[in-house]
This record gives structure tokens, C-alpha cells and sequence, in this order.
């Protein structure tokens, strides 16, 4: 019976195995890598369910993701399931409904819902079926019906409506769940009666955690998926999950993963409660028809058509007859799947083995002909329609020239950029070699969020060099110093990334080696995290600041900004561009070699072509096109994917997933096991040796791929890339496309070329001003000439107010020029400071700064410190008490890896975040201190907000806890509070002796007369997993001495 | 969306900004006030945008308390003799240039005054000064009109007459939305208050002062000035997406916006009111319009909420609450606070920074997460100066006697009235045990725990039936 109900209702044995298996076994999502490569659900040969149509939004730029691990706390399921009441009145019976803790109903639950009667609330059960007889119209009778049967509930007085599909059979077969229940939803909400009515969906075909995110996004109050609970328990009778846990245990742990699952969809959106969730229809829709996205899912975006109700029912009803088949012999096996991983008789994979083979050996041999066969494999979907993209065609209605007439390669070769992967991620070879053949070529490489080690800034005895000459700046700032701010051609902030948009990423400990953890500042042995936000960007305004800071940091960089492809990335690239980025890139959702949960890769944002597009019209709509560069990658394979981009709006192209492939990489999908065959994505010294790549075919995959881009333009007749830029005309639908399922998609808004007006450029032609000649820091080096030029000792005095932004970085810029990531002898410069400091007092500052400020800063005090010294105490005539008021604005020392600060005063929320090196004495802080703090020190004399070390991996912090509130604070999930030793009291003397000099702080100054008291009153947060490493190496030293 | 034949849609878009108030703690009117809330706004500058040129703003405003004695003098001009403060309304109209546009809305206006039985006193066009302002902000540039409605005399609680200004507001402006022609300008209500009025438009934070010479007069007296500056994800311009508006300055993003405007349009339906009769209910109706910024929408909710009868900070704890779920360590008659309102109303959530006025207190609301920042000090002159960046306004050290910063979910308030300083806790605190809430939920609430054995036993079906 579960065997016949899963083939009706889609299920694939890859289903079972790779989803619900471990969601059951181990309570979490499963991880996958590589991105995705088969075709959007519109386009798939296999049937689909209906939420692949629904892509999830995410934030990016205009607000931050939540992490919804760390910061559980700001985070809630619950919800409640019955009548609104009027808003207008404050009446107790409003409260009148069923209190749910989260959304996922076991079967005991439902049915206790399902005989509720307390005398004035009830359920009511709708049966939601069609008729299963292929005709046109059926299924939209049914669901007319249903609407009806609703509103009829409604009126009759029941409170919560169940919409059930278990009666099914031969000649009726169950309507999508998503379907049933965003058209009972949006047809009360037009009737008025919305609100007075809890809809619980109890779904056959619900499984995924998307399946549950669409479901509630689009009406549904709570859901119960029996039939995977069902098969759970069919599973394990049948001896399918080798375990030891009852039944009960594994629905318990597999509705535990759906719940973290949720919480990390919607905080993916920056949202924080279910019931904000509820409803919020944060999809675009890609492959409905407007009929049925109007009528059915109401507001909700949708651009490009497609399927109509009677091709949704001809999809669900495919599905059904496996089930209940017409034939005699019915299917006895699931459908294989082949969504993760390429499989016989599975989903479509444009690198298969065969494609695999072709490229590499055409980069081996540098065989033109090789690659062409290569290219045409997967550029050829006339039969099998992957992208978008495989369905246009270039209309070449302009005369074709001489390909010598074509600008050479050697000038095309800059426009490109390999991927962002870090070192850690991938291996040393695989992440030089790449390095390497970028530079000969004179494109660029990107170092990822891992840092870079300081040796691949020489250049190497043949000549080559193994620097990237983008830098990347993501959220965990990991090794961004100034040294390596300075030493960038450009600067990329990650927003978001392709395979994992408004997540963050973890590295697991057993890839952090000594010499990662050397270059990202951290512990060997230590799992590492990136947060979802940039703990500095939490709106358009902020990144306009960071895009300020970087360019103080290194004026001669490009600034530029990722982004990944998503229904509105185009207002949000124009955002962007007004806030001076210098490049924006737009990811496709399907790139991404790194690990994420498989939900993430496949549910979340769109196919780079949308975003281009969108991307491009609304530059130049906004006539901004011509001030900033458009880049974009995502599974970009052969010249035509380039060309095509090119003609879309992107002058600059990246390419990831393909260059590995050539450095040998065979699509395994183990990254995120450190277990890679190919010595790529493992750290494992074992099977790094296996890594058979070399700079030659990385470089001549780079030679065939633009020597076949130039055939191309010669065909369509254009001499020069730029001439291409967004010559969107030039492309056109290909004809003759009569499949049933994607016969009806309408891209003529991708291919709509907005007319640009007389001003404004289809490509980048002028300069953002970035504004830095009014920055105080021009003064600043000219005073500290002298320290400059012979390291002599200057000092100097200045006033600041708040507009004064980003002090002492560009000074920092020229030390770390000049002298490296050394930077000046301790002492060598102080400047004194007095009034208001504007955001980023002392970002990026190197060693051999000291900047004084008598007065008040803003947020990012002390941004990213390298070295630098800062020193903050309220005005001398003050008559306020320093420690109980605020001094410092929010996120303090965000990514510092140096240096020192002492602040007489109050902190803002999350300070000290992902802190990896900076020693820092403050007196009280707000939320979320030493978030993800993985080294340095932090003395807070005072008080603490809530949810305290959240994610702290390592450093050590000390709070001086009089009133005993601390542990109510602190998250001690990853940290033990304990109490202070001799050697920690000689540390705690130091610092706050400091302090008091520095700052001439009364605390500090009282605790010092006292310290012998006093030290009982400091906890000493001790993260777990650093204390642990110590152990290691302490024992590792001890072994050696033997 | 179907007007445009690409990939853009207006409804993607985006806005940030920097925002801030000045205040009297004791409700003092000075033209200081207004000048030093303008500094505040120059000095964010960098908060807001320009667009694709230098001198067009992505929107700038303020909103100070109505300067009676000036506008007295400014109605004397007009040949009409303005009733005393409080006894008149103040409207301020964004209107199309075009004469006959202009004239059709204006008689729209009236006759929708009328039929409220509100007397209309005068027009005063609002004197500009457009030098400097960037030509595409000046091809859509409104012509801004004050007009000035009288109270009717058996309406003798202010509460009642802003009621009344506000259904005037939604009546006039749905019907002009459906009746006018539409130009690029359109027509629009930046604010209809006896108690507040506000000057913003397609402006730079440092064009503000110089745009309106009225803020610049010394007759113009306010207890405080509350601005806000914007930064677009676009360049187009729009005057009326400038803020504040009515209630508040809103600095963040709603990321549930659709779900929200769901939520609201299926139950307005139903709604009833002590406050408004059932003819005024529908013409307050849709209480939301299409074509708005989600701060507008939010502003848009609170005044509804407001006006039927919550305070304004009992308004902002219900929309942008505090993370109650699972908060052991707060107090259990906050938290029954939260959770019955949490059973009809749903978070608006996002980051937030809000400053709110309803013209007697003033106050600052931060989202529960703390994604804005939000700094205020108090001075011993009996100021409070609050803004996204500390040092917007220079003060005097030695006068200041406080220097905070709003923690996530909290929420601050000035009541000039009383002149003083009603701290979070002193102010929740109040509102929480209005009414009993917790027994409410005690009494009500259905726990799934509490609830009887099902009639029929599923878990027995489904071994039964095999699945």
C-alpha cells in the first residue's frame, strides 16, 4: 500500500535514500556539492513535483539572512491555527485556537485536531482528488469545487479546514497539495474569510523540507505528511534503515529536520517567525502559466509562462498511473531519480561521463577539434532542453566578417575570472594551479573566503605567479588583513553564493590543518563557520560604507559586487552600482562547488540568464549601466554559454565547475567529504597526490573556449566583445518547439532589449567616483611622511565629526604597500583624535598605528584591526559615567586578526564578531558578543547582552560578572565558563593595566587595586572545541619531547 | 507588471536610510528644533543616495508639530482668519502640475470635505525653491499645497478629529486614484493632521532646508523635527515615496510584505470599529493601496491601528514584537502580551529602526534581532537627540548627561506632555497589564497536549490499512 501511494505521489528511490533516510536517521538535511546541472523543472523529460517550479528567495544586500543555529533565540515555529477575530478590538475569544509549537503534525496530532469540538470550534476534512481521466478542464473543475466546499465550511462555522488526499484510486487521482491549497487560500482571502480559518494540509506528497516552505508559503497554517511518515516506518520494518532507533524516534527526528530545515528557509529571507512566513509567497514562479499563477498564486512572481492546469494535470497524472497502472504488469521499482548524481536512466546531467571525457582530453591534447565536439554535446539540446539558454538561437541577421578582423584572444582572455574557491575547500595544488594559468593568461583568479598565503605574493623562479588577483571579502573575513586588502586587483564582497544563497557554510575540523588554519587566523582542528550576513552589511547603505572602506583600503582595486540571480537582483545590482561598486556579478543558482544542503543547491535562485537579463534591463532603465561592469557566471561550459552571456549584458565571465573539471575533477560530489578521488576538494595528503592538473590544460581550456567565442563573433559579425554587450536582439527562440511541457514558456522578457538612452552605455565606460579625496586620510599620510619614509616616530592632533568615515585606513594602505604585512615598529605613529568618529574608526588599521579618539565612535569601530592600536575615552568634561553609557556603535572589531583596543565605555550589539586575533578590553556589550569568534581576546568589564560566544570556536574571553547574570546570557553551546587561574590573572593584569593607562578607566583602575578580590568575580569563556586542540598539541609536544 | 515588457518590476525595489529626531523633553517649541533636526539629516548624508546625478536625491524629508502662530500669520495673508490651534487641520498635497489635473483632484478634495462635513479654510501654495535640485527630481516635481480644514464644532477630542482628517485622507485619495487621469506626478496626501505636518520630496538630505523656505523662518516653531533620508535600489524618481509619513520614519525592510498585505486585505472585510461607523469603515477601505514602499504600508497599518483606539507604542509592540517564543528570562505578563496578540496578528518583520510620532510623544523602535543602529543622548538643556549615527548634532559635552543606544526589540519614548522620558520596561510594563492577557490565554487558548483522544485512532489505521 505505501509502495503504491509513493509511485502515485512521485516518490524515487533517490527519494528514500538520499532524503528521507537521512532526515530520519540523523535528524538534519542532507549535504550535497558541485551544484546542479540538470535541467530546470519546466524543461525536465521527468515528472516533477509541483514546488520544483518554485524557486525560494533569499536576501541579499537590502537586508541580512539570520542564522537561525547561532541566533535560535530571535527564531520561532510557533504559530496558531483557527479564526483571526477583527484586528480592531481587543477581545479575549481571539485567542480561541489551537497553539502549535511548529507546523508538522504527526498522525496522533492530526487526528486529535480532526475531532475537535470545544463547542465553538471544530474541523472540517476536504478530500482533495480530480478526475483522473486526462481531460482538458478536470482538473479545474475539481479544484472549483473544492473552493466551494471551502467557503461552504467557512460559512457553517468550522474553524480549521483539513485538506486530505488519501482517497485516491483508479479513476481519481490527488491534487497537488501545493495547488489545492493555495487556491482554497487565495480564494477565502478574496471572499474575506481568510482570516477566520486554519488550513492544515494533510499531503501525501509532501516530503522535502521545500515541500513544506511552499506549502506554508502559500496558505497552509500546519502540515502532516503522513505518507512519509508511513514510509519511515516502511523502511525500517523493511530493514532498509540499518538502526538501532524505534519508530517513533526516527519520525520524530525526520519532523526535527524539517523544522531546522524551515527555520533555515525562511531565514535565508531574514525572517524570523513561522508565522511572518505564513503566506509571504517569497517564490518566484518559473514554468506556470499567468492564468494559473493569477488565479491560484496570486502576487506571487512570475515571468517567463508555461504550464497551464491541464498540463499540471497531465504531469500529476503520469505519476499516478504508475501507480494505478492501465497495463497488466505494473512497474514493481520506483523511479531511479538521477537528481544528485548522474545515473543510469536518471535526470539529464549536461557533464556526464561522456562530456567529462571530451573536455578533458581537448585540454590535454589542446585539440580544437576535440573541443568542438565537446561544446556541440553540450550545447545540442534540441532533444533534451537543459537551460534556457539551449533554447535560444543566435539570428545572425548582420553580415559575418573574417575572424581576423576579430579582436585577438590575447585581449579577450582578461575578461575572464575562474570561481570563488577557497583554499581549504580545495586543495593547494588545485587552487595554484588555477592561480597559475589565470595569471599567464592575464585574466584572474579568485582566492575564495579562505585567505591567501602571504608566500604566493613573490613571484615564482620560472616567472609564474601564484597570487589570484581577486580577493574575496565574505562574510567570515577570514585572513582579510590589510596586507592582503592591499595586494588585490580586485576586491569581490560575496553576498550570497550560487549553490547556498543566504546561507552560510562551515568548515568541518578535519580540513583545517596547521597550515589553513595559519592563513585564515585560526585553530588547527577547529570547525570553522561563515555566518549568513555580513555582520557589516545589513542594508544597501551599509554596503555603500564597505564599499567606502575597501576602496580606503586600497584604492587602486576594483571594488566588486556577488550576487546571486534571483527574481529582483536587478534593482538590487542597481542599489549596488549607486553605491559604487565598481563590478557586480551575477551567479546563476546552479554553480557553486561547495557543500550545502541539496534543498539549497536546487530550490534557491534562479539560472543566470534571468538575472542577467533582468540585471542589464534595469541598468540601463536606471541609466547606470555604463558606470559599472557586468559580470556573470553559473555552469558556464562552452564559447556559444559565453556568447550568449555576452549578448544578455555580461562583459566579464567566470567559469568554476568547468576549469576543475579539466584539473581532472569527475563530478563525484564528495567536496564536502574531504574523500575527492581527483585530489581536488581534499585537504588528505594522500589523495592530493592524485591531483593530475597543471596550468597548461587549465590554460589551454581557456585558449579553445575564446578561439571558439571568436568563430562565433565572426558568424554573427561583431569585431569587438564590447560591441556584443547587450546586443540582446541578436538572439531569438528557437522554433519549431513543440513540447508539450515547455511549448508555452514566453522569454521574450529576457530577450527584451530596453532602449538606453543617449548618455548611457551598454557596457562600462566611465568611473565611479568613490569620493576619497575628501577623506581626512590624504592628511594623515602626509603627516606621517616621515614614519613613512624612515620609520621615525610622528604624532599629530584632529577633530573628527561623523562624516568623517573610515579613519586611518588609507594610511594603513600605504604602510602594508611599502612595508608589508610587518607593517611599522610598535609606537612608530599615534594620532590623537577628538569629537565624533563616523562608521569604520580604524578599519583595516596595521601595525604601528595608534589612533586616540577623546569622544564617540559609530558602528564598525575598529573593523577587520590588523595591528593597529585604538584607544577610546569619552571627553574629559563629560560629567556622565563613562561605563553606562554608549560609546561605541554596533559590530566592534568585526573580523579583526589583530591588534589591540581599549574602550572606556559601552559597545553596541555584536562585538567581537569572528574576532581572530585582536586583544580588546571594552565595559559592556550588547547582543551576540564574540560571535563566531575563532581567536584573540576579550575583556568585557561589565555587562553582556544576550546570546553571548553563539558559534566561538576559539579565543578566550573574561567577563567581569558582579551581579551574577552572565550564564543567563551566554550560549554555552560551544563554550565553557570557567573560573579564572594565575595564568589567566597575569593576562587579566596586563590588559587592564592597559586599559586603565590608555583610558584612565575607573573600573579597570578599581579592580587593579583589588585584583586578588576582584578575580573571582571574572568568568573565562573557553571555547570546547579550542580547548580541546590545545590538549591535542600539548600532548602532540610532549610526544615529540620523547 | 504587465506594462513592462522585461524582467523588471517595481515591486522588487528596495529602500534604506538614515533617520532621527531632535526633541524638547518638555514639549518647549523653538525653531531650534527644526534647524538642528536639519543638521541631523545634512549629516547623514552619506546614509542617503543620489541617483544618476549628483543633485537628485533619492527622498528627504521632515515632520514637526504644526507652527500655528506661523501659519496664523501665513492665513491672514490668504484673507482668512485661522481658528485657534487645535481647532484646525492641516493637509499637505502633492499635487500634479497640470492646471486642469490639478483642478479636478482640488474639487475632488473639497467635495470629499464636504460630504465629512468639513469645512475647508484655505489653500496656501508652499513657496520652493527648485535651485540646485537635479532635472530628473525636477520633471515630476508636485506642486505642494497646504489647506488648511477646519474642526467642526461638535468635535471637541483631538483624537475624534484626526479620525475624521484621516478618513477624508483615504476617502479623497481612493477617489481620486479611480477618477483622475494619471500623470507621472499624480496626487498624493503627505500628511492630514492637526497635530503634525511634514515637508518632504525627491531630495538630497542637504536640499531639504533650502527647498522649503518655510523651514528656514524663525515663526516656524516645533517641540521637535523628525527626518529621514532615503537610498533607492532605483533612480525613478517619486516625490511621495519620501519620508516620514504620517506616523513614522521607517528605516529597514519588511521581507514579509506579501504575506502581510494578505493578511490585512482578507480581514478588513470584516472589520468593525467603536471608532468609525460602518459608512466611515468604507471609506477607509482598501486602508492599503497598491504602488507603495513597504514603509508606507507600515505606516499605513499603524495609523489604522492607532486611530481605532491603541497607543502608538502598543500599535509598534504588536507589528515589529520582541523574540518572546522560548525567551525564558522574560517577564510572564509581557509574554502573555505578545502571544495573544501573536494570535491574530502576525510579525511585520525585517530589520528596523523606526522613529514614531503621533505629535504628543515621540519615540524609537528597534526589530527584535538589532539589525539598525539607533543612538540617542540626552542633554541637561532638556533635548533628546536620537539618530542612526551618534554625533549628527554637535553638543556640547558637558551638557550631555546621557549617551545610549536602543537594544534589539526595545523601544524608547519621549512624552512631551508629561515631559519625560518613559523607559522600555516603565512603558511595557503599562501596556502589558492594560487587560489581563495572560488569564485570556489561560482561558482560551487550545493546547494540542490538553486536547482528548481522537475519535478514531489513525495510528491504528495505519497499520491496518498498511500505510
Amino acid at each position: 500500500m505505501v509502495f503504491k501511494y509513493q509511485k502515485a505521489f512521485g516518490y524515487s528511490t533517490e527519494d528514500l535514500d538520499t532524503i528521507i533516510a537521512p532526515m530520519a536517521l540523523d535528524g538534519k538535511e542532507p549535504i550535497g556539492s558541485m551544484g546542479t546541472d540538470i535541467p530546470l523543472a519546466i524543461l525536465s523529460e521527468h515528472p516533477q513535483h509541483l514546488s520544483h517550479y518554485f524557486k525560494q528567495l533569499f536576501a541579499q544586500v537590502t537586508n541580512p539572512p539570520i542564522d537561525p543555529i547561532r541566533e535560535r533565540a530571535v527564531m520561532s515555529l510557533a504559530t496558531f491555527a483557527g479564526n483571526n477575530g477583527n484586528l480592531l478590538l481587543e477581545d479575549p475569544l481571539t485567542c480561541h485556537s489551537v497553539a502549535l509549537k511548529q507546523p508538522v503534525l504527526n498522525n496522533y496530532e492530526l487526528e486529535k485536531i480532526r475531532s475537535i469540538d470545544t463547542g465553538l470550534f471544530q474541523s472540517k476534512t476536504l478530500q482533495c482528488y480530480f478526475k483522473a481521466d486526462g481531460k482538458p478542464g478536470s482538473l479545474k473543475t475539481a479544484i472549483d469545487r473544492l473552493c466551494r466546499y471551502a467557503v461552504d465550511a467557512v460559512e457553517d462555522g468550522f474553524k480549521v479546514l483539513i485538506l486530505q488526499d488519501r482517497a485516491i484510486d483508479s479513476d481519481h487521482a490527488s491534487i497537488p497539495s501545493l495547488l489545492s491549497t493555495a487556491a482554497i487560500h487565495h480564494h477565502l482571502i478574496k471572499k474575506g474569510m481568510r482570516g477566520q480559518v486554519g488550513i492544515i494540509v494533510e499531503g501525501g506528497d509532501v516530503w522535502e523540507v521545500h515541500h513544506f516552505a511552499c506549502l506554508i508559503a502559500f496558505g497552509a497554517t500546519a502540515v502532516n505528511p503522513y505518507l512519509a511518515l508511513s514510509t519511515i516506518r516502511d523502511m525500517m520494518e523493511s530493514g532498509k534503515l540499518r538502526t538501532h532507533l524505534s519508530e517513533d524516534q526516527l519520525k520524530k527526528n525526520y519532523i526535527k529536520a524539517v523544522n531546522d530545515g524551515l527555520l533555515k528557509v525562511f531565514s535565508k529571507m531574514g525572517i524570523s517567525t513561522l508565522q511572518s512566513y505564513q503566506g509571504s509567497q517569497i517564490f518566484e514562479i518559473v514554468g506556470l502559466n499567468k492564468d494559473v499563477v493569477d488565479r491560484y498564486f496570486t502576487g506571487a512572481t512570475s515571468r517567463i509562462e508555461g504550464m497551464g492546469l491541464d498540463e499540471i494535470a497531465r504531469e500529476a497524472l503520469s505519476k499516478h498511473w504508475l501507480a494505478f497502472s492501465r497495463r497488466d504488469i505494473p512497474s514493481s521499482r520506483l523511479p531511479v531519480g538521477g537528481v544528485y548524481q548522474w545515473k543510469q536512466k536518471g535526470e539529464f546531467h549536461l557533464f556526464n561521463p561522456q562530456t567529462i571525457h571530451l573536455l578533458q582530453e581537448a585540454t590535454k591534447k589542446n585539440d580544437l577539434q576535440l573541443f568542438k565536439k565537446y561544446s556541440a554535446l553540450v550545447n545540442d539540446q534540441t532533444e533534451k532542453a537543459a537551460t534556457l539558454r539551449g533554447l535560444f538561437q543566435f539570428k545572425k541577421n548582420r553580415p559575418a566578417v573574417p575572424i581576423d578582423e576579430v579582436e585577438p584572444a590575447e585581449s579577450i582572455y582578461k575578461r575572464f575570472a575562474t570561481g570563488a574557491m577557497s583554499f581549504g575547500s580545495i586543495s593547494w595544488e588545485a587552487h595554484t594551479t588555477l592561480a597559475i594559468a589565470m595569471n599567464r593568461l592575464g585574466a584572474k583568479s579568485n582566492t575564495g573566503e579562505g585567505g591567501e598565503d602571504e608566500r604566493r605574493y613573490e613571484k615564482m623562479a620560472n616567472g609564474d605567479s601564484m597570487r589570484s588577483a581577486i580577493k574575496q571579502v565574505a562574510s567570515a573575513r577570514f585572513g582579510v588583513t590589510a596586507m592582503y586588502l592591499a595586494e588585490a586587483d580586485e576586491l569581490q564582497i560575496k553576498m550570497a553564493q550560487g549553490a547556498k544563497p543566504g546561507e552560510g557554510g562551515q568548515l568541518p575540523g578535519h580540513k583545517v590543518d596547521e597550515w589553513i588554519a595559519k592563513v585564515r587566523h585560526s585553530t588547527p582542528g577547529v570547525g570553522l563557520i561563515s555566518p549568513p550576513p555580513h555582520h557589516d552589511i545589513y542594508s544597501i547603505e551599509d554596503l555603500a560604507q564597505l564599499i567606502y572602506d575597501l576602496k580606503n583600503a586600497n584604492p587602486k582595486a576594483r571594488i566588486s559586487v556577488k550576487l546571486v540571480s534571483k527574481a529582483g537582483v536587478g534593482t538590487i545590482a542597481a542599489g549596488v552600482t549607486k553605491a559604487k561598486a565598481d563590478v557586480v556579478l551575477i551567479a546563476g543558482y546552479d554553480g557553486g562547488t561547495g557543500a550545502s544542503p541539496v534543498s539549497s543547491i536546487r530550490h534557491a535562485g534562479l539560472p543566470w540568464e534571468l538575472g542577467l537579463a533582468e540585471t542589464h534591463q534595469t541598468l540601463v532603465k536606471n541609466k547606470l549601466r555604463s558606470r559599472v561592469v557586468v559580470q556573470a557566471d553559473g555552469q558556464m561550459k562552452t564559447a556559444r554559454d559565453i556568447a550568449i552571456a555576452a549578448l544578455l549584458g555580461a562583459e566579464e565571465w567566470g567559469i568554476a565547475t568547468a576549469a576543475l573539471v579539466v584539473q581532472g575533477c569527475i563530478m563525484m560530489r564528495k567536496c564536502h567529504l574531504n574523500t575527492c578521488p581527483a585530489g581536488i576538494a581534499t585537504q588528505d595528503e594522500e589523495l592530493r597526490k592524485r591531483f593530475s592538473g597543471d596550468p597548461d590544460k587549465v590554460v589551454n581550456f581557456f585558449k579553445l573556449i575564446t578561439q571558439d567565442l571568436r568563430e562565433i563573433m565572426a558568424e554573427l559579425g561583431f569585431r569587438t566583445v564590447n560591441e556584443m554587450i547587450g546586443q540582446v536582439d541578436q538572439l531569438e527562440m528557437r522554433p519549431a518547439i513543440d513540447h508539450w511541457k515547455y511549448k508555452n514558456l514566453d522569454l521574450s522578457a529576457v530577450l527584451y532589449k530596453e532602449p538606453n538612452s543617449l548618455y548611457t552605455g551598454l557596457y562600462c565606460q566611465e568611473e565611479q567616483d568613490h569620493g576619497l579625496e575628501d577623506n581626512l586620510g590624504w592628511k594623515l599620510i602626509e603627516d606621517a611622511k616621515p614614519a613613512l619614509d624612515h620609520q621615525a616616530k610622528v604624532t599629530g592632533s584632529y577633530t573628527l565629526k561623523n562624516t568623517d568615515r573610515t579613519t586611518g585606513t588609507l594610511l594603513s594602505y600605504a604602510i602594508s604597500k611599502k612595508y608589508g604585512s610587518a607593517g611599522l615598529p610598535d609606537g612608530t605613529i599615534h594620532f590623537k583624535f577628538n569629537g565624533t568618529a563616523g562608521q569604520s574608526f580604524g578599519a583595516f588599521n596595521t601595525k604601528g598605528i595608534t589612533l586616540e579618539l577623546e569622544g564617540d565612535a559609530n558602528d564598525y569601530f575598529g573593523k577587520g584591526l590588523s595591528g593597529a592600536r585604538l584607544i577610546i575615552y569619552p571627553p574629559r568634561t563629560a560629567s556622565y559615567i563613562p561605563e553606562e553609557n554608549s560609546i561605541i556603535g554596533n559590530v566592534a572589531l568585526y573580523g579583526a586578526t589583530a591588534g589591540e583596543a581599549y574602550i572606556r565605555g559601552m559597545a553596541g550589539e555584536r562585538f567581537g564578531v569572528r574576532n581572530s586575533g585582536a586583544k580588546v578590553v571594552v565595559e559592556s556589550v550588547g547582543d551576540h558578543g564574540c560571535e563566531y569568534m575563532t581567536g584573540g581576546l576579550v575583556v568585557v568589564l561589565g555587562e553582556t547582552g544576550r546570546n553571548f560566544a553563539a558559534g566561538m570556536s576559539g579565543g578566550i574571553a573574561y567577563i567581569y560578572d558582579t551581579r551574577k547574570t552572565f550564564a543567563g546570557n551566554c550560549n554555552t553551546e560551544m563554550v565553557d565558563l570557567d573560573p579564572c587561574d594565575l595564568s589567566d590573572k597575569n593576562e587579566l593584569f596586563t590588559l587592564i593595566s592597559r586599559h586603565a593607562e590608555f583610558t584612565g578607566s575607573t573600573v579597570a583602575k578599581f579592580i587593579l587595586d583589588d585584583l586578588d578580590n576582584q578575580l573571582q568575580h571574572f568568568v573565562k569563556v573557553f571555547p570546547k572545541d579550542y580547548k580541546n586542540a590545545l590538549q591535542v598539541s600539548k600532548q602532540g609536544a610532549s610526544v615529540h619531547k620523547k | 507588471m504587465a506594462s513592462n515588457p522585461g524582467l523588471y518590476n517595481p515591486a522588487f525595489e528596495h529602500d534604506a536610510c538614515g533617520i532621527g529626531f531632535v526633541t524638547s523633553l518638555k514639549g518647549y517649541k523653538s525653531h531650534q528644533h527644526i534647524s538642528d533636526a536639519l543638521t541631523v539629516l545634512e549629516n547623514m548624508e552619506h546614509r542617503g543616495a543620489c541617483g544618476c546625478e549628483n543633485n537628485t536625491g533619492d527622498g528627504a524629508g521632515i515632520m514637526i508639530q504644526t507652527p500655528h502662530e506661523f501659519f496664523f500669520d501665513e492665513c491672514i495673508r490668504l484673507g482668512v482668519h485661522l481658528p485657534a490651534f487645535g481647532k484646525y487641520g492641516v493637509a499637505v498635497l502633492f499635487f500634479p502640475r497640470d492646471i486642469r489635473l490639478r483642478e479636478e483632484c482640488r474639487e475632488i478634495f473639497n467635495r470629499s470635505a464636504e460630504r465629512l462635513g468639513l469645512e475647508i479654510l484655505a489653500y496656501r501654495k508652499v513657496p520652493v525653491n527648485p535651485d540646485g535640485i537635479g532635472p530628473t527630481a525636477l520633471s515630476v516635481e508636485p506642486e505642494t499645497e497646504q489647506v488648511f480644514i477646519a474642526c467642526p464644532d461638535h468635535i471637541s477630542n483631538g483624537d475624534d478629529f484626526e479620525r475624521k482628517l484621516f478618513i477624508l485622507r483615504n476617502y479623497a485619495s481612493h477617489t481620486i486614484q479611480n477618477t483622475v487621469k494619471k500623470d507621472a506626478i499624480g496626487f498624493y496626501i503627505a500628511s492630514c493632521s492637526h497635530r503634525v505636518v511634514v515637508y518632504k520630496g525627491q531630495l538630497t538630505s542637504l536640499q531639504v532646508r533650502n527647498y522649503f523656505p518655510d523651514l528656514q523662518n524663525k515663526r516656524v516653531v516645533s517641540a521637535f523635527g523628525l527626518v529621514h533620508s532615503r537610498f533607492a535600489t532605483n533612480t525613478f524618481p517619486s516625490w511621495k515615496l519620501a519620508q516620514p509619513f504620517r506616523y513614522i520614519a521607517h528605516n529597514g525592510e519588511i521581507n514579509t510584505l506579501q504575506g502581510n498585505l494578505n493578511w490585512l486585505r482578507t480581514s478588513e472585510k470584516g472589520f468593525t470599529s467603536p471608532y468609525f461607523t460602518r459608512e466611515e469603515m468604507e471609506m477607509l477601505l482598501p486602508i492599503i493601496t497598491a504602488d507603495q514602499s513597504d514603509s508606507a504600508c507600515l505606516d499605513n497599518i499603524i495609523e489604522l491601528l492607532t486611530l481605532s483606539g491603541r497607543s502608538l507604542p502598543h500599535v509598534m509592540m504588536m507589528l515589529i514584537p520582541e523574540a518572546w517564543d522560548g525567551n525564558e528570562q522574560m517577564d510572564p505578563v509581557k509574554k502573555a502580551f505578545y502571544e495573544f496578540h501573536s494570535s491574530f496578528m502576525e510579525p511585520w518583520d525585517g530589520p528596523a529602526s523606526i522613529s514614531f510620532t503621533d505629535g504628543r510623544i515621540i519615540g524609537a523602535t528597534l526589530d527584535r534581532n538589532g539589525l539598525r543602529p539607533s543612538r540617542y543622548c540626552v542633554t541637561s538643556d532638556d533635548r533628546v537627540i536620537m539618530a542612526s549615527e551618534t554625533g549628527v548634532l554637535p553638543v556640547d559635552p558637558a551638557l550631555i548627561i546621557e549617551k545610549g543606544r536602543l537594544q534589539p526589540g526595545k523601544m524608547f519614548v519621549v512624552d512631551m506632555e508629561k515631559g519625560k522620558i518613559i523607559s522600555d520596561t516603565e512603558l511595557k510594563k503599562e501596556i502589558c497589564s492594560q487587560k489581563n492577557y495572560g488569564e485570556w490565554l489561560n482561558k482560551y487558548k487550545i493546547r494540542l497536549e490538553d486536547l482528548p483522544e481522537p475519535r478514531v485512532m489513525f495510528t491504528h489505521l495505519e497499520r491496518d490499512h498498511g500505510f
